[in-house]
């Protein structure tokens, strides 16, 4: 896969992807499976994007955040009018739901909880590697982000890269031969740049999500392509004047569900052994706050969709509302711990072993949930 | 042989001059220990004044008529004018949403974020009070607002802001910031209401309380999480805090505090109470920031991110010790803590250890070269404000208005080491060497034709190998990229 392939992205939107490390890994492949992360950051509110059907409780607590059109799913639970397409693939038992889970941080801090969001520890800045990168590095495969930084969820002891377009023109090849001459004895900046990553790319000024989803898709398609793809949006931080049916949070879960169809609508090869999921830092506060917005809280919710699910379903061990039932009578308990989840997944997109899983991948998890939706 | 300040130039400020004969580091500190004895003569360094004129006299026709600048309002604060904004409405009134739309993102998105751009930049290259111009950085980073939509317009008075009050104590500092428009604004505290305030049960405002700016003032201003502080005390501070409002409507981005807002139920912070109605609002918060302030985790805070920022990504706890004990015993003056840490700086051994953020780095690129900043880089016909220093920033991924989180852009190595952003680096440089060219500058004729001799290249604190290397392999025409792009230039 040539690097030229690949194009754009913006600051607020990012992507990675994963490839066959080696010819050898290729051969084995076409197992395996493709993860999507969606990195949410600033704390995605699940009461929102799957609301329990506990109308008089809600309507109380959090009137201006209410939902009042939504979509159905359960019995249980509702679905966004934003996520239109989520819903269309849960009609063809394509997608599915946990709820009240999270990663077990309480701090209500979203660098500390991003930290550990991305690093897949219990504690802030106690790993130095990114779970989704420990998971890539036990199938051999090695990352390429889209952005100006390396995210930490993707980095591991194994090489990373990344790419985004550069409005400079490309430096002429004596002088990058002149740096790279520099940089050979530094132990940090020695291995860094080759003349692949100088190719001149013509910049994409729309930075759009939905443009970066279909070229994820595209290259996942592609024969030998990556594995994983990663991209990353924020602003669901909205502490004040968070809407409901529309308004900040709605627009955020619009972004979602556009990377969502994105995503599918180019990758028909790819998709039926592809799971896109999201992962935020922590949910919000089950009352609303004094400025029709939410607060930093505990459990959220996940949400996954791709041909690899067979079963639509919203597991949960759903912990209640009422003011006793919640985590310091603020915040929904988490009931499901999110590394059980994205272990699962990790389990049946790349046949990795739940007790590698548990040794490598999250440490300190118990990895014994079965999501139950793989067919 | 006594030692220059070419290291610390380049550790503790904006790096040195190539076409100006080295000084002694005795001098530099000796200098520099003035420029903070006397804050004042930095403070008052408005530069930022003939800078605007500068400015607006090279804006033509309409942008002229709509780009107008800086004003100071009634209370002396720097805003930006109205005009944009009337303009805006304007268009909006006769019905032509699009042109409205576009005007608005024009002003909102480029002008005061291009300006303070300049700024900065303006700054880093002509002050005579290069540590202090540093600090002023570090504080802004520290205090970071970045919301383009909301709470850029007033963002010039708060670096002002931040600039006069930062050589005075730390709750001064952080009072200033919190209560400020552009802060209220970014961390959403500009419309919380106490519950049980007059304006609650008057029924005049169905707003509460909110606690994204209380619990970052305990997160990231002051103690950290590691403190241990519990969700009472957030709820405590985010009760503290409300009140604040911004008055907006005469474009000038007031901050008053409005008692009727205030709740005044008896809040419990770290043990302490603060009571008091709405008339008390104000004095309980200063009460709240000094008692903030007095702790040893926020001095410690304060110190271990200023011995981050200057001299490693991971401090020695001596130094972080040395600082924290001076912000203890001097009871928060920052002044003295800065005194420390210039002591430390100035009996450091010489060693490139420290990565600089594209910023820094870009800075001391045309510092060294003697290149003044007005002529800046053209990236893009289609757009005139990208041609400038702001572009530049965008590009190398730190352009200082748009960090994406309150806790600003990266202090260590880690968060700027991706082979995308040393990429950046190599471009940048590469193209700086091409269009400097145009410049008359002596130093420039000089590199073009004969390189650079030994005696410039000390000045770079170059291992022998990389010297070895600069002096014998690489062409005149490449000594500039290579120069900045080496391991001791990308490093201080």
């Amino acid at each position: 896969m040539k690097r030229r392939d690949f194009i754009k992205f913006s600051t607020t939107a990012a992507a990675a992807y994963t490839m066959g490390h080696s010819l050898s890994s290729f051969a084995g492949s076409n197992d395996i499976g493709n993860v999507v992360v969606i990195l949410c950051r600033g704390g995605m509110d699940g009461l929102t994007a799957i609301q329990p059907k506990e109308r008089s409780r809600l309507q109380k607590i959090r009137k201006s955040c209410y939902i009042n059109t939504p979509l159905k799913l359960t019995a249980d639970f509702d679905l966004h009018p934003k996520l239109r397409n989520f819903k269309s693939h849960w009609g063809s038992q394509n997608a599915a739901a946990v709820h009240a889970t999270g990663f077990s941080y309480f701090g209500r801090s979203h660098f500390d909880g991003q930290n550990i969001m991305e690093l897949g520890a219990y504690k802030p800045y106690t790993m130095s590697t990114g779970w989704l990168g420990r998971a890539m590095e036990l199938k051999n495969l090695s990352s390429l982000a889209l952005n100006l930084p390396t995210p930490i969820i993707v980095t591991s002891s194994a090489g990373n890269a990344n790419y985004y377009p550069s409005r400079f023109a490309t430096p002429p090849k004596a002088k990058v031969e002149a740096i790279k001459e520099l940089w050979a004895n530094d132990p940090v900046l020695s291995g860094f740049i080759d003349e692949t990553t100088m190719s001149t790319m013509n910049p994409d000024p729309s930075r759009n999500v939905k443009k970066l989803a279909k070229e994820v898709a595209r290259q996942m398609s592609l024969e030998g392509g990556p594995k994983v793809g990663f991209i990353e949006y924020s602003g669901f931080d909205t502490h004040a004047t968070q809407g409901a049916d529309n308004g900040h949070q709605a627009k955020h879960l619009q972004k979602v569900d556009d990377i969502i169809r994105a995503f599918s609508s180019q990758s028909k090869s790819v998709w039926k052994k592809t799971v896109i999921v999201t992962v935020t830092e922590f949910g919000r506060t089950v009352r609303q706050n004094g400025s029709q917005g939410t607060d930093h809280g505990a459990a959220s919710a996940i949400l996954m969709a791709g041909g690899l699910i067979k079963q639509p379903k919203v597991i949960a061990d759903w912990p209640g509302l009422e003011d006793k039932e919640l985590h310091e009578h603020r915040d929904l308990r988490e009931t499901i711990d999110a590394r059980d989840v994205y272990g699962d997944i990790l389990h049946h997109a790349f046949d990795i072993s739940k007790a590698q899983i548990r040794d490598v991948v999250f440490p300190g998890s118990k990895q014994k949930l079965d999501l139950g939706i793989w067919g | 042989m006594e030692k220059t300040a070419d290291w610390i130039m380049r550790r503790a400020g904006f790096g040195f001059n190539l076409t100006k004969d080295p000084i002694s580091q005795k001098e530099w500190v000796e200098s520099t220990r003035e420029s903070l004895e006397k804050p004042e003569l930095y403070i008052k360094d408005t530069r930022f004044k003939e800078f605007d004129q500068l400015v607006n006299s090279k804006l033509k026709g309409e942008e002229a008529q709509y780009l107008s600048g800086m004003v100071k309002s009634a209370n002396g604060s720097i805003v930006y004018r109205r005009t944009y904004q009337d303009r805006n409405t304007k268009l909006r009134d006769a019905g032509d949403i699009k042109a409205a739309n576009r005007i608005w993102n024009t002003y909102i998105k480029t002008r005061p974020l291009w300006a303070s751009s300049h700024r900065r930049f303006d700054f880093a290259m002509n002050t005579d009070h290069d540590f202090l111009n540093r600090i002023w950085f570090f504080w802004l980073n520290y205090f970071t607002v970045a919301d383009a939509m909301v709470s850029l317009p007033c963002v010039p008075d708060f670096q002002e802001t931040i600039r006069e009050k930062m050589s005075g104590s730390m709750e001064s500092l952080v009072y200033s910031v919190i209560t400020h428009p552009a802060m209220l604004a970014y961390l959403d505290n500009n419309s919380s209401v106490g519950v049980n305030s007059i304006a609650r049960k008057k029924g005049w405002t169905k707003d509460g309380v909110n606690e994204n700016l209380g619990r970052e003032l305990l997160e990231l201003y002051t103690l950290k999480p590691s403190f241990g502080y519990t969700q009472d005390d957030v709820n405590g501070v985010a009760n503290v805090l409300t009140g604040w409002q911004i008055q907006d409507w005469d474009g000038t981005y007031q901050v008053v505090f409005e008692p009727n807002r205030h709740e005044p139920m008896s809040q419990k912070i770290l043990g302490e109470s603060y009571t008091g109605s709405g008339k008390m609002g104000k004095s309980k918060l200063k009460r709240l920031v000094r008692h903030l302030c007095s702790y040893s985790a926020t001095g410690v805070n304060v110190s271990f991110r200023l011995c981050q920022h200057f001299i490693s990504d991971s401090p020695n706890p001596d130094h972080v010790r040395e600082l924290s004990q001076i912000y203890d015993k001097d009871k928060g003056d920052l002044s003295k803590v800065y005194m420390g840490l210039l002591e430390i700086l100035d009996r450091l051994p010489h060693e490139n250890s420290k990565f600089l953020n594209p910023e820094i780095w870009t800075y001391q690129c045309f510092k060294t070269l003697n290149l003044k900043p007005f002529k800046t880089v053209s990236l893009n016909n289609h757009n005139p404000y990208a041609q400038n220093i702001d572009a530049v920033l965008d590009e190398m991924g730190m352009l200082h208005g748009l960090a994406a989180q309150p806790n600003g852009w990266p202090e260590t190595e880690a968060g700027w080491i991706s082979n995308e952003y040393l990429d950046r680096r190599l471009r940048f440089s590469s193209y700086f060497s091409g269009f400097v060219r145009g410049y008359k500058s002596e130093v420039i004729h000089l590199l073009n034709d004969n390189g650079l001799n030994k005696f410039q290249l000390d000045r770079f604190n170059l291992s022998p190998y990389n010297m070895h290397i600069l002096q014998s392999k690489v062409a005149n025409e490449n000594i500039i990229p290579a120069l900045f792009c080496s391991p001791e230039f990308l490093r201080s």
